[in-house]
């Protein structure tokens, strides 16, 4: 058993996911700029108030007390901000502050036109959210990062921690809930979800062109009742070190499986992208030293 | 050195480090609370529910509801002097195909057809409300009664006209993208539920083996 106290004071001595946060900084920051250019020639359709499509803007806006008519009137201004802040963070300048907002700017950008948003836009802002509060900057960064006083690094390394297992906690619900809802579904429950979802033409790649798909009835029914499992198993096994490592494999073939025949990328990519934090600075360190060892021993003849 | 300083600021760095844990769990029960009571957290917190809806967006419920058809959107267009040869765009299938051919970095694309998706949404929305209407008003008709008159109050609505608009503009859109010519041409929205088989269309709807009709706009000129 273990008390608040004793977690409190584990977590204000050292900053448990030091590595993997700064890599998940960069990459999710990088992760969003690609995303801003890709989107680059809709930016006028989706932000702008003279759009040929009217959407509106989700009401958080109005909660805030924000006019999204002034706001979409002053779009570029808001995108701009947000590559420089982006670069910014990659290079680890300005801290969390920087972090904070990156995330600000994304929440305004996706409340301005909501409707563009998938599943893993939405979890890749949280992400940003949860990376404002963490210390982040321990690598990657292009100017060191100099300790604070011991009290208040005490508690930067508390409010780290915390921020870690926000991301942690987060991606276990995601994976938990999505099963729980998924066993209350009547169609996931007789094992014929899946066959809708392989012949919806938005998604799958087997039903191009209005095709219709049939695959055999014990593989629907593995991959249908394997999904449920897995997800609701998760929480649970991924602590273990056991079947850590075999669960987040597991899960990594299926989030391939959806990235490559359900056309699902960027949700796919940001739950795998998440892996990491289930692994210790230690491990994930000593992993990087072998990998970079394997390399020298490759290119071992460049040096010579 | 005053010795009072020390004990002072490490008081506070201690309820500090308790108030950060407090709220750390209070967040994850926030959380929780939203999930499952959703209607009960707005009423008691309303602020606090409407700032969690701000800034602590999450999609919990993936891949939990699967669709029984697929959605299409036929543009018809004809030329305006000789009515009778008429040429079909398939809308839904335009955006499917361009987000397919960018794939993997089909961002663009994907954010038209999420688009895309909520207009057809907005508009099958307000052609349900109406038939709801109609039901009340008019109950025991055919369903084909019933779709005709939601459909000529979803084209006469003056107030809600924007999903059909946005629909009408997102296929001009689509013409000019395929570069086709519109000069002296007039146009027709129709969307179609295709159903994937063992589903099929609810008996007595307006539908042809599993193509189930919701809505026939009028012809108008691009």
């Amino acid at each position: 058993m273990f008390s608040i106290n004793q977690v409190i004071f584990r977590f204000q001595q050292t900053n448990e996911k030091a590595f993997y946060l700064a890599f998940l900084r960069v990459a999710v920051s990088s992760w969003f700029l690609m995303l801003l250019l890709l989107r680059w020639p809709g930016i006028e359709i989706f932000y702008s108030n003279n759009s040929f499509l009217q959407v509106k803007a989700s009401s958080s806006l109005y909660f805030l007390h924000i006019d999204p008519v002034w706001l979409r009137a002053h779009y570029m201004i808001l995108i701009y901000a947000c590559i420089v802040l982006l670069i910014l963070n990659i290079l680890g300048i300005g801290r969390n502050l920087v972090s904070l907002g990156v995330f600000l700017g994304f929440t305004l950008l996706n409340d301005l036109d909501d409707r563009i948003t998938n599943g893993g836009d939405v979890m890749s802002t949280l992400l940003l959210l949860y990376l404002s509060f963490a210390n982040s900057f321990s690598c990657f960064t292009l100017f060191k990062r100099k300790p604070l006083r011991e009290p208040v690094e005490k508690l930067y390394n508390l409010l780290s921690n915390l921020a870690a297992w926000c991301i942690i906690i987060n991606l276990c619900f995601a994976y938990f809930f999505a099963g729980f809802f998924k066993v209350l579904n009547p169609y996931w429950q007789n094992g014929t979800a899946l066959h809708y979802f392989l012949n919806d033409e938005r998604y799958s790649v087997f039903a191009a062109g209005g095709k219709y798909v049939e695959f055999p009835a014990f593989f629907l029914y593995v991959i249908n009742y394997g999904t449920l499992l897995l997800e609701l198993c998760f929480p649970v096994l991924v602590f273990y070190k056991k079947y850590r490592n075999p669960i987040l494999f597991t899960c990594f073939l299926m989030h391939l499986g959806i990235y490559s025949f359900l056309m699902v990328y960027t949700m796919s990519m940001i739950f795998v992208l998440q892996y990491g934090m289930f692994y210790s600075n230690e491990e994930l360190l000593y992993g990087v030293e072998k990998i970079k060892a394997k390399f020298r021993r490759v290119f071992s003849f460049a040096v010579k | 050195m005053n010795p009072q300083r020390p004990a002072k600021y490490s008081l506070a760095y201690k309820w500090l480090s308790y108030c950060l844990a407090a709220g750390f769990i209070y967040y994850w029960l926030f959380t929780l609370g939203f999930l499952f009571f959703n209607k009960t957290v707005y009423q008691v917190t309303p602020k606090q529910a409407g700032l969690y809806q701000a800034f602590c967006k999450q999609t919990w419920r993936l891949f939990a509801y699967s669709t029984f058809y697929n959605r299409e959107v036929e543009l018809v267009v004809r030329d305006k002097n000789n009515p009778a040869v008429t040429d079909t765009v398939h809308l839904v299938q335009f955006s499917i195909a361009r987000k397919r051919k960018a794939a993997p970095f089909n961002d663009f694309y994907d954010g038209f057809d999420q688009l895309l998706y909520w207009m057809l949404n907005d508009m099958e929305t307000q052609l349900v409300r109406e038939q709801k209407k109609l039901k009340a008003q008019f109950p025991g008709r055919q369903d084909s009664f019933y779709m005709r008159q939601s459909n000529a109050l979803v084209i006469a609505d003056s107030v809600q006209r924007q999903p059909l608009q946005n629909l009408e503009n997102y296929g001009r859109y689509v013409m000019r993208e395929l570069k086709k010519d519109t000069t002296g041409k007039e146009f027709q929205l129709v969307l179609v539920h295709k159903f994937i088989p063992p589903a099929k269309p609810a008996a007595g709807s307006v539908a042809t083996g599993n193509l189930q009709t919701l809505f026939i706009s009028s012809f108008k000129s691009f």
